[in-house]
């Protein structure tokens, strides 16, 4: 399935239909730092009632952002280029503030929590401009091996 | 040929004024907007801080059946304005998944009186 979506392609020009697939339902309940997370429960916000993880800085900036996924034993790194023995995610920044994040499949493809829109599969392009900015920090762990 | 003009443009054929709104149409013109605006984001704190947002938690307590009521159809990010008018909390500081925030509310709304 493409994107015919016209809210996702009107806030996103870059997605292409022949490139980018919604995967799931909208949906208020979770955000794309809990869907990167692997998350569906909770929607991640660095204030109450929301949950966010208790050793992370407690602040909506890119080091509060970035102190979340280290909980998770994520460590910044130099891009996104598809390496097999990690596990990848991007932070998109815009003027400074961080505003999404999209985690990297074994595909090497990008999947998204749209706010609370659907999930979709892109690149990482696809969700750069206006409404996001541009993917700025990269951060990687080791990706666990099932026996 | 002026009065066919003027005809044209009689009170009755512009939109309702915001001012002749009820506070039910308000809240809905609002409500739709904020939704529409804030659908993308992931982040509570820029929705909140959107004009539509901060408009329906100055229409005070009249807006809080409304929201408790949109709490009811499906939940979604209304909790900080519920909040910001009412100084409740009826998580008690608990950390919740969306559906279980929007079900203290409304039962704390049907507790109070405003359901």
């Amino acid at each position: 399935m493409s994107i015919h979506d016209a809210t996702l392609t009107s806030l996103f020009p870059n997605l292409t239909q022949a490139g980018a697939f919604i995967t799931s339902m909208s949906s208020p309940r979770y955000n794309c730092i809990a869907w990167a997370a692997e998350d569906q429960e909770f929607w991640w916000e660095p204030a109450s009632p929301y949950y966010w993880p208790s050793r992370a800085k407690r602040e909506n900036s890119l080091n509060g952002w970035i102190s979340a996924f280290q909980t998770l034993h994520y460590q910044p790194c130099a891009t996104g280029s598809l390496d097999p023995a990690y596990s990848k995610i991007a932070i998109y920044v815009k003027e400074g503030t961080p505003t999404h994040v999209a985690r990297q499949l074994s595909n090497g493809k990008w999947t998204s929590k749209c706010g609370k829109l659907q999930d979709i599969e892109h690149d990482l392009a696809d969700l750069a401009g206006v409404e996001y900015g541009q993917p700025f920090i990269f951060m990687q762990k080791l990706r666990q091996v099932t026996p | 040929m002026e009065t066919a003009q003027f005809a044209l443009f009689t009170p009755n054929s512009f939109p309702l004024r915001r001012s002749q709104e009820s506070a039910e149409q308000k809240f809905a013109r609002l409500a739709n907007r904020w939704k529409e605006e804030s659908a993308h984001l992931s982040s509570v704190e820029r929705m909140a801080m959107l004009r539509s947002y901060q408009a329906i938690i100055g229409m005070g307590a009249v807006a809080v059946p409304l929201l408790l009521r949109e709490l009811q159809k499906e939940p979604d990010h209304w909790f900080w304005a519920l909040q910001a008018i009412t100084e409740a909390d009826p998580a008690n500081g608990e950390t919740l998944p969306i559906d279980e925030l929007a079900a203290r509310w409304v039962t704390w709304g049907q507790q109070e009186g405003w359901l």
